[in-house]
């Protein structure tokens, strides 16, 4: 029923944008018209425009498993730019099969052009609003650069890797290995929180808590040795520790990168075994969550 | 690093373009049988330092030494820098021999120091090897007795070798306060000179953690070997044993060449140029069959020769640096750790990557396998075949290496 209610859109859409051209040629007869725009079109050109979609599709098929073998072998510091080459490729494939069919099925006279894409433009409008919203915001996008192949992104309560740019939508891969498709047109109204903003590196931030009663400097100096002694450290970037106040204890966060983003979390798990082995070794204590609870009920 | 990138490149061009050295077929000849290369692997590993490292370091060390006996604030310390596949503490220690100034004592009291299994006690560990040497203080250092009646050359006359700084750190949570406890000490005890050895990529990551370039500002980074230094010293070690075949060249020797690519590949780093000459090292196969045509093992082979009065001739072919094979994330991991302590035990290298020593074992056999790791003593090492290749590897991945 849905379907109907589209291609019926879609079909209205089509009527109302012919309407001008309807009257500029309300001379000419209705048989005239689909002459007006359209070529002669014979089982060749069908059998031509078909190749031509099937070799696109075919092409950005393979261009998509090659740039994504090619980035997992290449050495880590070539694998974002190889990955973020995809869009681009998809998008010169796209334009120049939509090119050639258009030249192979429609003349490309001036009136017809501004006919066509009027016609276009309101058949999109009524049927495939959402639609063409994303790929007019997948293009923007490109250029704007929110997110790109290899960034790590939280799109509304989604976080992971963007494994794939399409026409319409991306693709993200989060911690728990499941894929999202997240529409480009999310770009208009959503934050996009992007950790590395095509970088191979994206600071990571690890809480630890103590009492009051912690001698802060030890706690300090080993959340530094922690960091300096990972092996997953990007020992170029800073390594920074806070401190916040809580009620029940202090929190330290220690803000640090890892060589690959990828390694987040196997990086935070790193950290947090280092520093607790150390914490226990220089029997360091916790924070009273008990303890902490009667006092706040007091 | 995109001076490693060049250089990579550069040799590269410079191999395709090179003539090979030998006139013989390289078809005719094949690679050393191994009780043979074995030898003179021995012999070369004996053979005394190249002569322009020895001259380098007592050239730096003579002045500094100067102005610290005559001048009451001078440095009184001078780091000596190599790569991490180069045997600094031989290097350091051989240069000593021919010290003459008998008014310093020179003591290497750390020349044994082993890092123990427990980082932490790295520190004991250094504290209990200076305590025999009562010219070094290790603590009170505020009861230290001043005579500024003294001139100054009398107080001063004790240079301490630290051959390997390596074996004091080790990347772990509190395994590099050792570095800051020897700093306090060479710092307290001015009447010492100490020369440090060390490894670049060591030096680099004690730099990042714990600053330690701020205190030691006299540096000395070890030289590239040319190609003549290269020739000079590889040569007569080889003669020992075997003879080289000569240029039948009357003019444009590629042997000069020859020399040239394996200066240029090694990177002027003698320990590396002594595997790659070593590798570029071929026997004619006719050599290997006596009359009817039976194979000769090693010590026929050698008798034949000495019963002929001469010596056996191996011919040179294009040396080439091996390629790596493909190296998971694990791997390169656990290499960088290796760079860094230069050489590190098993247990060590599980403890700072944090990961238990049964789930290195397998990727440490399999380069030990390749070639990539070599053990001595229980200890392991890059193979300086692999060293140069390994930077560019690992500085691709995003891996610190620094300069070298």
């Amino acid at each position: 029923m849905r379907k109907i209610t589209i291609f019926g859109g879609f079909w209205l859409g089509v009527l109302l944008s012919l309407s001008p051209v309807l009257v500029l040629a309300q001379d000419e007869s209705s048989e005239d018209l689909p002459n007006q725009f359209l070529t002669d079109i014979t089982p060749q050109k069908i059998l031509y425009g078909v190749l031509a979609i099937l070799v696109a599709y075919g092409s950005i098929y393979i261009i998509q498993a090659i740039a994504n073998w090619i980035s997992e072998r290449v050495p880590r510091r070539f694998r974002l730019i190889t990955k973020q080459s995809i869009p681009f490729w998809k998008a010169l494939i796209l334009l120049i099969t939509a090119s050639y069919l258009a030249n192979l099925f429609l003349k490309l006279s001036e009136s017809n052009l501004v006919a066509v894409t009027g016609t276009i433009a309101v058949a999109l409008g009524f049927a495939f609003k959402d639609y063409a919203s994303s790929v007019i915001a997948g293009v923007i996008a490109l250029f704007e650069a929110p997110y790109r192949v290899g960034d790590r992104v939280k799109v509304a309560d989604h976080y992971g890797e963007v494994v794939s740019y399409g026409l319409r939508a991306i693709q993200i891969q989060t911690p728990d290995d499941n894929l999202i498709t997240i529409p480009h047109n999310k770009t208009w109204t959503e934050p996009i929180s992007n950790a590395n903003s095509g970088e191979l590196e994206a600071q990571v931030a690890t809480d630890f808590y103590f009492s009051h009663e912690v001698d802060v400097e030890k706690v300090i100096q080993i959340l530094y040795q922690a960091a300096y002694s990972s092996k997953y450290t990007q020992l170029k970037l800073p390594i920074v520790v806070v401190l916040q106040e809580k009620i029940w204890g202090t929190q330290f966060k220690l803000r640090c990168y890892p060589i690959d983003a990828r390694d987040e979390f196997i990086y935070k798990t790193d950290l947090i075994r280092r520093a607790k082995a150390a914490f226990a070794y220089e029997k360091l204590s916790y924070p009273n969550i008990l303890q902490s609870k009667i006092t706040e009920e007091d | 690093m995109s001076d490693i990138w060049f250089r990579s490149i550069q040799g590269k061009l410079q191999s395709w373009f090179t003539q090979p050295p030998s006139s013989e077929s390289e078809d005719e000849l094949i690679e050393l049988p191994p009780r043979l290369k074995a030898e003179l692997l021995e012999r070369i590993s004996q053979s005394p330092t190249p002569q322009f490292y020895k001259t380098t370091i007592l050239e730096a060390i003579a002045p500094a030494v100067e102005s610290w006996r005559n001048q009451v604030d001078a440095p009184n310390h001078l780091v000596i820098l190599g790569s991490a596949v180069e045997s600094i503490p031989k290097i350091i220690n051989d240069s000593f021999e021919n010290w003459q100034d008998w008014s310093i004592e020179v003591i290497r009291p750390l020349n044994t120091l082993k890092r123990p299994y427990n980082s932490r006690l790295i520190e004991k560990r250094i504290s209990k090897l200076l305590e025999p040497y009562l010219q070094v203080e290790t603590t009170n250092f505020e009861s230290r007795e001043h005579h500024p009646d003294i001139p100054l050359e009398k107080q001063r006359k004790t240079l301490v070798l630290v051959p390997q700084l390596e074996q004091c750190f080790l990347r772990a949570i509190g395994g590099w306060s050792s570095i800051e406890f020897l700093r306090d000490i060479i710092f307290k005890n001015p009447n010492c000179f100490w020369v440090i050895g060390a490894s670049h990529p060591a030096w680099n990551f004690l730099d990042f953690v714990c600053q330690i370039s701020a205190y030691f500002d006299q540096i000395k980074p070890l030289p590239r070997l040319d190609d003549d230094m290269l020739a000079d010293w590889l040569i007569p070690v080889a003669e020992t044993l075997v003879t080289l075949d000569e240029a039948e060249y009357s003019n444009n020797d590629p042997r000069q060449a020859y020399w040239d690519l394996i200066a240029h590949q090694s990177s002027g780093i003698a320990r590396v140029a002594q595997y790659l000459w070593l590798e570029s090292l071929r026997i004619h196969k006719d050599r290997m069959q006596d009359e009817s045509g039976e194979s000769l093992n090693l010590e026929k082979l050698l008798r034949i020769e000495a019963d002929a009065k001469r010596k056996l001739v191996l011919h040179p072919v294009k040396p080439s640096l091996p390629s790596l094979p493909s190296l998971t994330n694990l791997d390169r991991y656990l290499l960088h750790a290796t760079l860094i302590h230069t050489t590190i035990t098993r247990s060590h290298l599980a403890q700072t990557l944090g990961e238990a020593e049964s789930q290195i074992q397998a990727r440490v056999q399999w380069l030990s396998r390749q070639g990539i790791l070599e053990s001595c003593e229980g200890s392991l090492s890059i193979h300086p075949l692999y060293y140069d290749k390994l930077r560019v590897d690992l500085s691709h991945n995003n891996f610190f290496i620094g300069d070298n």
